[in-house]
């Protein structure tokens, strides 16, 4: 590209194309063809200047820095404040200190430009090189003490620097003392260092010139450690430090920066096995331990103080251990991981949990939270909550299960935390006892967007807060008391625009219903065992709501929702994309309908119901275009149901048939080999698949996760439809739970073939 | 074309939608004919970096194979949503050769795909390098990588005991 600049020789804009050329000889470090095409300009401006004079003045070769800046000077009269920075830090750089005074004196006389904190900086930088520190010092000090007062010795003046953020000048006098006095300036650095003041490398490539000066040859191994990426500064200087030293052998040769010290060293060097780590810069580091659980990124903080720290300080979440004791490890936790906005606190049932001083340590001290999750925090009381809406404003998320507090401490957090949109509450044993009875939510909120309760007592405290809430999407009403008609006519009026419903095991019947019927804009319906609704309500809320996407279903084998509720939803429903029929019995006729009418369905699951045979599984087949996944549980379909699957549903991907007694191995593997891959069975316990279709798993891991959680789900659901009376269903719904839980364990570990394992 | 220059002098040759997979070079590159000097890159690491950019330079030219973007339609109007390219399983395969090297290899392609803002390269490296971390104890990281311990016995008890605080899964 130079030479093509060269030919055509012209264009009003030349002087653009030759700066961006010199810049990125510059970046590359081509100082030769840089110096070249800087001689063949025929104009320069100040953008040329700057970019040649840093660039000189990094690669340490300060005499042809200032010979530029006398050129500019005398063609270009009127020099920058910024250009007073770069010649100063050449002059710093270079170690020359008596025209790096007289440009700081011309700065202000000639120029008539107030130095700025970089000035000083550098100056203070300079005075590091010159005999009679003291003296100079009090030389600078005037033109600073307007700033900090005058202070009583450079102690008292690099603290103030601290106080006040000049954070550069507090480095250049550190650096200082590092030659005048060891041990002070040694000090301040662990203490800058600490608190992760100014972490520029040109800073520490300067402070490792300086302890190898001094011969401090560990601290000035430890500071290149800790530099965040190695520029080729840096390396130099470490280099050409250690050389100076005599001992070149100590460095292996480093793989990414090129410099003929390096290539010298690289040569020179054996080659030992070394930690390659050090060369990745942080926040590489960092996207690996995202990458890891919380088990593996315990062990990478025990790996080495730098692995602690990146770990630490890239940690987004947490979950603590929250017994009482947890109190005394907080201080030091909080100061390890100062990052974190998502902190979850876990108490088991027998130990005694942290109470109101803890979480009060915590809201101070983390005041960025954005999610908090608490379970079983016993101790925690309304105070507690206050204090934490008090000093975590910007919570978004919170979700607590068995603890205390009561409606009072919910409350503040309403007010405190204008920004929560998703709010979970499960078994809070404060909203019923009997002096908050009373007390009932009245806070009005246009952030919510979601709201969970389960297994409340005196859980319509919370429908002031629902009505009030124009923005909710999300509501979720899980195994509560009460009757909760009345909530969802409220809902009709207030929150139109609500697009998730979930009613489980609650007292609701279509009364409810036939209200809910005018929130248009529905997407979600989950009925599950709400054995007071029937068709009627079923019909309601398809005719009107035609967005909805998703339906599910648990009849608890009432037979009060059935064909006529499904052949609406079929009719009303055209978007639908996924239908959950659990202790439901529709019959051809409905299957027929919503085959042929609902073109979009993707996923079906039939679960325990006695009415879907062979015929039904064969209209499905030939009608459903659109279907990926299918699922089949305790259904009286045979193998003469499925042949129909070989040739229909042209998407489907995935079968999953269990407890369907007239379905044989041989039927399956000769439905697999029909279909071909990419296909999967799985039946009970065991995942079939054509031997050859491996290849296609690895194409999809990103629904993986997707899936196991959706099979969480369906194990809490579809499962092992109960029937409603006797002892046997209580120890299913145990079963259901522990399953539940074991499977997400499993897809945590992010490993699909354990899960399939599992029989799920 | 366009030629990248190693950090030992060897020059490469290759396309402009290969050299774009890199942020850097497409963003400075004003000129079909340029010549890059990247003196960072050792010449033997480049080659495995161009190898890798001109395999997903092809793939990425072609971004859906016929019967996938009709998948991705059919997807378009539900909730999956195909969002990366590499989700093909072809490519997926290749890549899983490719990041089999030693760990000092994978270091040296990390630190040029980082400097050249390859960012696929980038995340493939850094996941296999999380993948040979996963399950492991802090010992076997150290010897994995070759990593100092350098705390003191007692620091890395206190560490411990701290770290029992946390729990294992969120």
């Amino acid at each position: 590209m130079h030479g093509l600049t060269i030919k055509t020789e012209s264009s009003s804009n030349q002087i653009f194309v030759d700066n961006a050329l010199i810049s990125i000889y510059a970046k590359c470090g081509n100082l030769k063809d840089m110096s070249m095409l800087f001689k063949m300009m025929h104009q320069y401006n100040m953008v040329s200047f700057n970019t040649i004079i840093t660039t000189y003045g990094q690669h340490g070769l300060g005499l042809e820095a200032l010979e530029l800046f006398k050129v500019m000077h005398d063609i270009e009269n009127e020099p920058t404040i910024n250009m007073f920075i770069f010649v100063l830090s050449v002059c710093a750089r270079t170690r020359k200190v008596d025209e790096g005074w007289e440009y700081f004196d011309s700065m202000r006389q000639k120029y008539d430009i107030e130095p700025e904190e970089e000035h000083y900086s550098y100056m203070v930088y300079l005075l590091a090189y010159i005999v009679k520190f003291e003296e100079r010092v009090e030389t600078i000090l005037p033109f600073i003490k307007h700033k900090f007062g005058r202070p009583k010795s450079n102690k008292v003046l690099v603290k103030k620097c601290f106080k006040i953020d000049m954070l550069k000048v507090a480095n250049m006098f550190t650096t200082c003392m590092v030659m005048k006095d060891s041990v002070d300036g040694a000090q301040f650095h662990v203490h800058m260092t600490k608190n992760d003041f100014a972490r520029k490398s040109h800073f520490d490539s300067d402070l490792i010139d300086l302890y190898l000066k001094v011969s401090w040859t560990v601290d000035a191994m430890k500071v290149f450690k800790e530099v965040d990426d190695h520029d080729l500064v840096v390396w130099n200087t470490m280099i050409s430090g250690k050389e100076r030293k005599e001992w070149r052998p100590f460095l292996s040769p480093p793989s990414s920066p090129p410099s003929s010290a390096i290539l010298v060293a690289a040569e020179m060097g054996g080659d030992p096995p070394r930690d390659r780590t050090l060369d990745l810069p942080d926040d590489c580091l960092a996207i690996v331990f995202h990458l890891l659980g919380a088990g593996d990124r315990k062990s990478c903080s025990l790996v080495c103080r730098r692995w602690l720290e990146v770990e630490a300080h890239s940690r987004r979440r947490l979950a603590l251990d929250a017994r009482s004791s947890l109190i005394e490890a907080l201080p030091s936790l909080i100061d390890r991981f100062d990052a974190v906005s998502s902190l979850s606190l876990r108490c088991d049932r027998r130990s005694d949990s942290i109470g109101d001083d803890a979480l009060e340590l915590i809201a101070r001290s983390w005041p960025s939270l954005t999610r908090i999750k608490l379970r079983a925090c016993r101790r925690v009381t309304d105070l507690g909550m206050d204090v934490l809406a008090d000093g975590c404003p910007s919570l978004r998320r919170l979700s607590c299960a068995s603890c205390s507090f009561g409606a009072a401490g919910l409350d503040a957090i309403l007010q405190g935390c204008p920004r929560l949109e998703d709010l979970s509450i499960k078994r809070l044993r404060g909203l019923s006892n009997p002096p908050h009875q009373v007390v009932r939510l009245a806070v009005a909120s246009s952030a919510l967007r979601s709201i969970c309760l389960k297994e409340l007592y005196n859980g319509q405290c919370f429908d002031p807060l629902i009505a009030g809430s124009p923005n909710l999407r999300i509501l979720k009403i899980i195994r509560c008391t009460g009757v909760w008609d009345s909530l969802l006519e409220v809902i009709a009026v207030k929150v139109p625009h609500i697009a998730e419903i979930h009613l489980e095991k609650i007292q609701v019947s279509d009364q409810g219903l036939f209200a809910l019927s005018s929130c248009l804009g529905l997407e979600v319906l989950r009925l599950v065992k709400t054995p007071e609704c029937t068709d009627a309500g079923v019909i309601a809320i398809a005719n009107k709501c035609r967005h909805l996407r998703k339906i599910h279903i648990d009849g608890w084998r009432m037979n009060r929702i059935g064909d006529y509720g499904l052949m609406a939803i079929a009719k009303g429903c055209p978007e639908l994309q996924e239908l959950v029929l659990i202790g439901v019995n529709p019959t051809l006729q409905s299957v027929e309908l919503i085959a042929s009418s609902c073109r979009d369905l993707e996923r079906l699951a039939l679960c325990g119901c006695e009415t879907i045979g062979d015929a039904e599984v064969a209209c499905i087949a030939t009608k459903c275009t659109a279907m990926r996944k299918l699922c089949i549980k305790g259904c009286p379909v045979t193998d003469c149901g499925l042949e129909a699957l070989a040739e229909g549903c042209p998407n489907l991907i995935k079968i999953k048939l269990k407890r369907c007694n007239g379905v044989t191995r041989e039927g399956l593997d000769w439905l697999l080999a029909a279909r071909g891959a990419p296909f999967v069975v799985i039946w009970d316990a065991i995942e079939l698949q054509e031997p050859d279709a491996s290849t296609s798993e690895n194409g999809m891991p990103e629904s993986v996760n997707e899936e196991a959680s959706s099979l969480t789900e369906q194990i809490m659901t579809l499962d092992l439809p109960s029937s409603s009376n006797d002892r046997s269903s209580l120890i299913k719904s145990r079963m259901r739970s522990i399953l539940a839980s074991a499977v997400r364990n499993l897809s945590s570990a992010g490993d699909d073939s354990h899960l399939r394992e599992a029989g799920v | 074309m366009i030629k990248l220059v190693s950090g030992d002098g060897a020059e490469f040759e290759v396309e402009e939608e290969v050299a774009f997979q890199s942020k850097i070079i497409k963003d400075i590159v004003a000129d079909a004919d340029d010549v890059i000097p990247l003196p960072t890159v050792s010449s033997k690491v480049l080659i495995q970096v161009i190898e890798y950019c001109r395999k997903h330079a092809a793939v990425n030219s072609f971004p859906l194979s016929p019967s996938s973007s009709a998948a991705a339609a059919a997807s378009s109007s539900s909730s999956i949503s195909y969002s990366k390219p590499v989700s093909d399983p072809a490519l997926r395969a290749w890549d899983n050769e490719f990041v089999k090297l030693n760990n000092s290899s994978l270091f040296d392609i990390v630190i040029a795909a980082n400097y050249l803002d390859i960012e696929e390269l980038v995340d493939l490296v850094l996941e296999t390098v999380a993948d040979r971390i996963k399950g492991k104890q802090a010992q076997e990281i150290r010897r994995q990588f070759n990593i100092e311990n350098d705390f003191t016995p007692e620091e890395e008890e206190a560490l411990r005991r701290e770290n029992s605080w946390a729990f294992q899964n969120n």
